[in-house]
Formats: C-alpha cells, structure tokens, sequence
C-alpha cells in the first residue's frame, strides 16, 4: 500500500503504473488521477488538526522534543566521522547484518533481528531427517500464529523498553493497521522515544515527517537536524539522502 | 532542502563514500552517475568500489546465499 500524491488515498500496487510505484511519496499519483489530468497537491489539512484544543499542547510538547535534540549540535567533524554500523552482529552466524531489509528478520519474541540464512537454515532431528519446525531460531519460542498475537507480543516487547518495538509501534499508528487508530502525533512521539533509546531509523522517519508535513507543519531546517542526527548515529538512508541534498542546489532535482 | 555552501560537491562526496562504506547500494549508483558526467574523479570511484566490495565480504556467507536462492525477498546486497 503507498499513498497517491494527488488524490491521498492509500491504494494497492495494481492501481499503480510500474514507474509511478518506485517515485517519491510526493511526486506518485494513481492511474485515475493520471487519466484526469489530475496535478500533486499537499496533503489537506486534517480537521482533528485544527479543532481539536490539545492541538496547542501537542505541538509545544514536540517543540520540545525538538529543542532538545537542537540542543546536541553536530559539528562537522563528528557529521563525516565514520559511524558505528547500522545493525549489529546477527547472534546465531556472528556475521555483520546487511543494510538491506531482505536480509533481516525481526523475532517478536525475543526482539532479536536475525539474517535471512540463519532464519532459514533447516533443522535436523535425532536420525538426520529434515523436520519444519515453526520456531524462533535464537530462543525457540514456536512463530506467533497471527498477526494478533505478534502485535501482543510487540506491546510486551515495549513495555520492556526494546528501541525496535517502540519504533514499528510508532510506524502502526502512522498507518493505521494492525488495530491502532491513525494517528501521526503519537507516532512522531514514538519515534522520539525510540531514537534517544538509540533507533536512527525513528530519526529519518521523523525527518520524513517534517520534510513532508505529516501531522506537522513542514519544517526544512527541523528536517536537516533530524536527518543528521540519524546519519551520525549510523543510519545509511540518510546519509545517502543528506549527500543528493548536497548536490541538489548545483544541479537541480537529480 | 536548501543548503548554500560553495564546497557542496565536496560535502556530497564525503556523505556517499561513508554510504558506501556502510552498505548503501545506491550511494554507489550515484557516484558512478557523477563520474561519467566528469564530476567526481577517478579515485573516488575506485575508493567507492574497493570500500563496497570491503563491506560485501564482512556480510556476504554461504547459508545467506542458499536462502536468497531458494526463498523470494532475501536479497541481501
């Protein structure tokens, strides 16, 4: 599911030409909205937005939130040291986890991610025969059998204070799924709980956010601090994003 | 994102040689486009290339191969 930049509805691979599915989220626009001639647009502004009376309170508290990390300045030496790797050793084969997400697997039972070749490898029993057990391969806790009780494991998995868990709980409530309401500024509250417990991903999302206006208004500046902070805590994305904008003002979008 | 420094191609360069130590695929991609439109040097490419294949073999191994054969989405580099 991606959203449609002209229409904002969020809509199925199919309702998607094959070049429009790999833009930008802000430049991506439907089939139906292509046959009507339809132009991008920024996203409307929510209603709950504008009425609601805790508006006020939410957005100092986010002020805060971003003053407080304004307040840890980068200089330019720390930005373009070399970073920590983004992910850790996987705990079974102690070899260096890609960056790509193919070849991670997140447990929700003991919050541990895993490389693919280890999630996969096949277990033996007694007399050398294959046997497909449906267990975790670190702590052999059996898989969760629905997508319901992975997110219960999630919940207790945040209560412990787990980065990554706080963090894909931040992203259900961006989406709305698996239950949760949508609502942005609880995830924006999320992320930031996650990236000070040391998540760079929570950072780039709220980057994203900022350089988007989703559930906030769009702050560039507030973007770049929140995309450099990620960077020099490891996250490849967006050192990849911080070096085009870099470029960006020699050459022009590309 | 606005950013009105002179040493632009300079900062960009030092952000994507540590994307692509780090194992950002497309941070690659990127400096290549630059050298075949003159705009970075031969060095940096070759200095990319080598950090790339330095970060394929901390992560690359056998079982991580036969899973991304045999099972769809395990596509790791």
């Amino acid at each position: 599911m991606k959203t449609c930049a002209a229409c904002h509805k969020d809509l199925p691979k199919d309702s998607y030409s094959k070049k429009q599915w790999k833009l930008d989220e802000c430049q991506r626009r439907c089939k139906v909205c292509i046959a009507n001639n339809r132009e991008v647009q920024p996203p409307p502004q929510q209603d709950k937005y504008n009425n609601d009376q805790n508006t006020n309170e939410i957005i100092s508290k986010l002020d805060a939130m971003y003053l407080e990390i304004f307040d840890k300045k980068i200089n330019d030496e720390e930005l373009f040291k070399q970073p920590p790797s983004q992910y850790e050793d996987c705990p079974i084969c102690f070899l260096l986890l890609p960056v790509l997400n193919g070849g991670i697997r997140y447990q929700s039972c003991c919050g541990k991610l895993i490389c693919c070749g280890c999630f996969y490898a096949p277990v033996y029993d007694n007399q050398g025969n294959e046997v497909d057990n449906q267990k975790c391969s670190f702590c052999r806790t059996p898989h969760p059998a629905s997508s319901e009780e992975a997110v219960e494991r999630m919940k207790k998995r945040m209560e412990a204070g787990d980065a990554e868990a706080i963090y894909n709980q931040g992203s259900y409530y961006r989406d709305g799924r698996n239950g949760f309401p949508q609502d942005y500024n609880k995830a924006l509250e999320l992320w930031h709980r996650a990236g000070e417990l040391g998540y760079a991903e929570a950072y780039v999302n709220i980057g994203y956010s900022y350089n988007t206006g989703r559930g906030v208004e769009v702050d560039k500046e507030k973007a770049k601090c929140y995309f450099e902070h990620a960077a020099v805590m490891g996250s490849t994305i967006s050192r990849h994003n911080l070096g085009r904008n870099c470029l960006r003002t020699q050459y022009g979008g590309e | 994102m606005e950013e009105n420094n002179e040493g632009n191609m300079d900062r960009a360069m030092k952000h994507y040689m540590i994307a692509v130590r780090s194992g950002r695929q497309e941070a690659l991609a990127d400096i290549k486009k630059l050298y075949t439109i003159g705009q970075a040097s031969k060095d940096d490419f070759m200095k990319a290339l080598q950090s790339y294949q330095i970060y394929l073999g901390e992560i690359k191994s056998n079982q991580r191969d036969k899973a991304a054969a045999t099972y769809e989405g395990c596509r790791y580099y």
